[in-house]
């Protein structure tokens, strides 16, 4: 039994005639030849063939069906019916299916509704999954010019109840941090975290976008529960009732200024500059615990050319830090969230303190029209103030990425990281750079 | 040593046997070669393929065909639409002209004329604003009709010019083309059809590059008579076609598309730039295979998108994806240090950095891809007989008012043509013979005109089982290349392989010549000819 993938190579082989010996009659009548060339190993290339000949043709016939699809999609007609059916009302509403897929976590699927009427846009969006998970959002929002410059404004009311989140505690070294009360074994509590917000964002921008300022302000109501799983839920992995913020609601007033530089000619393909953000913001704790808190932080990138002016070297540092007003506890949930650390998910707080730091190192580099690629290296550090923070605690990440453009925009993209926690494969189609912006927190 | 290893090694030495066992020469048989491919007989009118769809197109070329492809380790086929000595005989894709006879400077410039240019009073019945070339479909006073496309406002003269040149190259290199005419569009000349607004009518001439005297420079392509049945594919016959028995990615006239495209810098060349047309009443015609849309040949497809890598690269290849992964993107190819001069029509059209084997169009044809060192050398054959004199009527005759214009890009296409050449040359022994009689066998080394001079040749006997007869014999270069033949034909008993092998600075081309010469019945021929 084991030596058949041998014998039906060799029948293949015999089968299936070298290229050289398939000829028509026509073909004899043209060339004029008794006997065709047979050269050498052609019988040894024919077993090869053999081998891949099934695998050939079901890839021969995915990639066929693709085609058709893929044509079928790009259609005139098709789009024009597309268009039909996802836009309507002169073309002004617009609506269109929602996927979020991150492996390990359930897959959450919706729609979004937008409007668009001259300056004015309105973008709702609505989410749900297998268990309890929804978000809903609106958002509306108006541009316009004040002579060189561009201005936006919006308005933004979200409503979420999001599962399948994981808390490790708080510190650089949750296990040996005293604010930790582990009773489990498990490492990261799951937890629910319904969210109400309600935000406004003006910005204004110079000439090409490249100088930016921007005002965010919002209320933002956090209420947490267990995970409903049972042993891994976080009241059974913490003493829960010394984790701060997680038995009452949390209510913020937060009020922000942030200044963006951005000097690339293109914002999201291979382009040499710098870009650098800074902020700062106040929120005031509401109700009887509420906790007054100040941040700040940084995010500075530099897009440096190497070789060629499309293989970049883009050394980044972001650091966060937030800073207790009052007596009050800071809410677990309030902590900086270290957008920019790709070792882990979105939906992990995988380390909780008051400052976060996370230098990273990236070469970018052209594959070919439309597709790049990215080598990252990660670090992520915590501490309770900046000159406290460990080597040895740091955490890691090193990976490789692929990222399909289409012109200016950014369509997707798949990376894999490995390093102090473990695997990650992550796949974002679609997907706006600024998902995991710290705005979202 | 287990049994089942035992058994995987006997496999393993029974196929290494077997590669070497099965290694065979052709043999040809004792009849003239084919000069007519006779695919002209009656034929009923096959399936049309439908429209071009570019995306599905581009998925197909760009991913799928060269992954099938990959998992498939046979070679990849001679050309099957060759005759015995290497040629390609007349047929619906192809009608020898250049290179195989004289072909004078005012033929060409004639080229596939038939009809003529169009005949003023015009009846515009269609305008196209979409493609790179505003235009319109007309009628004009004897009711042919005509596709009008004239030259964007951008760039004045210029795809007029190369449509008209390139048009009558392909007429001259034996392709099907369609009557393609430089004119002056007055649109005093035509009216508005049925249908039409005078909206749509501005909004082409607004796109197009008006003369002061208020007409457009244009080309007019006459519209092919017959069946439209789509473009040619890739892969593959058309169903229902009796004639088409060859597969077209082993078609040699589509494979030399490589060569001639690489000259004339056609790198947007695709399969929508094909026509097949089905010809004759239905039940009694056949089909017959175009080129057309020549407007974007010397550079002007990648200077209209503005990419500095048109030509140099696809838009997307697996190896060349994979190669610059696994390099990190470090390596840096020649092309990237280009400095494209944005304001110059020439800017995606030179020969410094042109090289011929890595020439490449930017959505791939299979065809193209396909092609072997002996199609390439056909190509170069045809390409080396379009002479100086040709390319100067065809200049002189488009017109273009840019003296600079016309001057670079001769020198930019006289470049070229030598590149092509002597790389083409290089990867066979260019070898064709010239004389044969009973007791030798006179050859000419085209290697040796075009930049691939040869030291000496290596000469093997064979007789019709490929056994060497006698012991090698080395020729060496010279002005008259003869091998002695009288023993060797003596010894073959009636059928003599002549392999020779071309040596330049001591190493062997990478294929040898074969001459097949039958002498069993009379007097020593040349039967068949393998490059």
């Amino acid at each position: 039994m084991r030596n058949l993938p041998l014998v039906f190579s060799l029948a293949f082989c015999l089968l299936l005639p070298p290229h050289t010996q398939i000829v028509h009659a026509k073909e004899i009548s043209l060339r004029g030849a008794e006997l065709e060339e047979t050269r050498f190993c052609d019988p040894l290339r024919s077993a090869v063939s053999g081998f891949t000949y099934v695998p050939a043709k079901i890839l021969d016939g995915t990639l066929y069906l693709t085609g058709r699809t893929a044509a079928e999609l790009s259609d005139e007609d098709f789009i024009r019916r597309v268009k039909d059916v996802l836009y309507f009302y002169d073309e002004k509403f617009m609506w269109y299916p929602l996927v979020d897929f991150n492996s390990g976590f359930r897959t959450s699927y919706g729609a979004g509704l937008n409007f668009k009427d001259g300056n004015w846009s309105i973008k709702t969006k609505a989410l749900v999954n297998d268990s309890d998970y929804h978000s809903a959002s609106a958002e509306i929002k108006h541009t316009g010019t004040l002579g060189d410059l561009e201005w936006d404004n919006s308005l933004l009311a979200l409503t979420s109840k999001e599962d399948d989140r994981r808390f490790y505690g708080l510190g650089a070294d949750p296990r040996g941090d005293p604010r930790n009360t582990f009773t489990g074994d498990n490492d990261y509590g799951l937890y629910t975290e319904s969210r109400r917000k309600l935000q406004w964002e003006s910005s204004l921008y110079g000439t090409g976008r490249n100088l930016g300022l921007t005002y965010l302000g919002y209320y933002q109501r956090r209420a947490f529960e267990d995970g409903g799983q049972g042993s891994n839920d976080v009241r059974e992995v913490f003493d829960h009732s010394r984790i701060p913020g997680f038995n009452a609601p949390v209510r913020q007033l937060y009020n922000e200024l942030a200044l963006e530089w951005d000097t690339r000619d293109r914002k999201s393909m291979l382009s040499p500059g710098f870009r650098s953000e800074i902020y700062s913001g106040f929120s005031a704790g509401l109700g009887h615990h509420g906790t007054n808190l100040f941040r700040t932080g940084f995010d500075g990138a530099a897009f440096i050319p190497v070789i060629r002016k499309n293989r970049l070297l883009v050394p980044r540092v972001t650091g966060d830090l937030v800073e207790n007003l009052n007596d009050n506890p800071i809410p677990f949930s309030e902590y900086p969230r270290h957008h920019t650390f790709r070792g882990v998910s979105t939906r992990e707080i995988i380390r909780s303190e008051r400052v976060s730091l996370v230098p990273s190192i990236e070469y970018q580099f052209p594959l070919s029209h439309m597709l790049g690629a990215h080598l990252f290296f990660d670090t992520l550090f915590v501490g309770p103030q900046a000159g406290s923070m460990r080597w040895n605690d740091g955490l890691w990440a090193a990976g490789v990425g692929l990222d399909l453009h289409y012109f200016k925009h950014e369509l997707g993209r798949v990376e894999l990281a490995g390093g102090s926690e473990g695997f990650q494969a992550k796949v974002t189609l679609g997907t706006p750079l600024k998902t995991n912006h710290r705005k979202d927190w | 040593m287990t049994a089942s290893k035992v058994f995987g090694l006997s496999v393993f030495l029974f196929l290494a046997l077997a590669s070497t066992a099965f290694a065979r020469h052709y043999r040809f048989s004792d009849a003239p070669p084919v000069t007519n491919a006779d695919d002209t007989r009656p034929s009923p009118v096959p399936a049309s393929s439908g429209e071009f769809k570019f995306v599905e197109y581009a998925v197909t070329s760009s991913v799928r065909y060269p992954l099938v492809d990959f998992l498939d380790a046979r070679r990849k086929q001679r050309s099957q639409d060759v005759n015995a000595l290497d040629q390609v005989p007349a047929s619906s894709w192809y009608t020898p002209r250049l290179g195989t006879r004289d072909v004078t400077p005012d033929e060409l410039l004639k080229g596939p004329e038939v009809k003529g240019p169009p005949q003023a009073p015009y009846t515009i019945i269609k305008a196209k604003t979409k493609g790179n070339s505003p235009g319109f479909i007309i009628k004009d006073s004897r009711g042919i009709k005509y596709l009008i496309k004239f030259d964007q406002s951008e760039y004045p003269a210029l795809e007029s010019s190369v449509n008209f040149i390139v048009n009558r190259i392909f007429w001259g290199l034996g392709y099907f083309v369609p009557e393609d005419f430089l004119i002056r569009f007055n649109p005093a000349d035509a009216k508005t059809g049925e249908g039409l607004s005078q909206d749509d009518i501005d909004e082409v001439y607004a796109f197009s590059h008006a003369e002061e005297d208020g007409t457009y420079r244009a080309v007019a392509s006459g519209f092919l008579e017959g069946i439209v049945l789509g473009h040619i594919a890739q892969r593959g016959v058309r169903k229902g076609d009796l004639n088409d028995t060859i597969p077209n990615e082993n078609r040699r006239t589509l494979r030399a598309l490589r060569m001639i495209s690489a000259w004339l810098g056609n790198s947007g060349f695709r399969s929508d730039n094909t026509l097949e047309v089905y010809s004759g009443t239905p039940g009694e015609g056949h089909t017959l295979h175009y080129i057309l849309d020549f407007g974007e040949n010397f550079g002007v497809h990648g200077l209209e998108k503005g990419r500095a890598w048109d030509g140099f690269e696809h838009f997307f290849s697996w190896g060349d994806t994979a190669r610059r992964f696994a390099g990190l993107g470090i390596p840096v190819k020649r092309w990237e240090d280009y400095k494209v001069d944005p304001g110059s029509a020439t800017a995606h059209f030179e020969a410094d950095l042109f090289e011929p084997g890595k020439w490449k169009e930017t959505t791939q044809f299979l065809p193209i891809r396909s092609s072997q060192p002996d199609d390439d050398y056909w190509a170069a054959k045809l390409i080396a007989a379009v002479k100086t004199e040709h390319l100067e009527a065809l200049f002189s005759a488009a017109k273009h008012p840019d003296e600079n214009y016309t001057r670079e890009v001769m020198e930019t296409l006289t470049e070229r043509r030598e590149k092509i050449l002597a790389y083409a040359f290089s990867r066979v022994s260019a070898l064709e013979a010239v004389g044969l009689n009973e007791n030798s066998l006179t050859f000419r080394d085209l290697g040796a005109e075009h930049g691939s001079a040869s030291s000496e040749y290596r000469v093997r006997f064979l007789n019709t089982n490929g056994k060497k007869i006698m012991p090698n014999a080395d020729i060496a270069s010279g002005s008259i290349l003869e091998v002695s033949t009288a023993e060797a034909l003596k010894k073959a008993e009636g059928y003599l392989i002549v392999e020779i092998t071309a040596l330049r600075g001591g190493k062997a081309a990478p294929r040898s010549a074969e001459f097949h010469i039958r002498s069993d019945s009379g007097t020593p021929r040349i039967v068949g000819i393998v490059h």
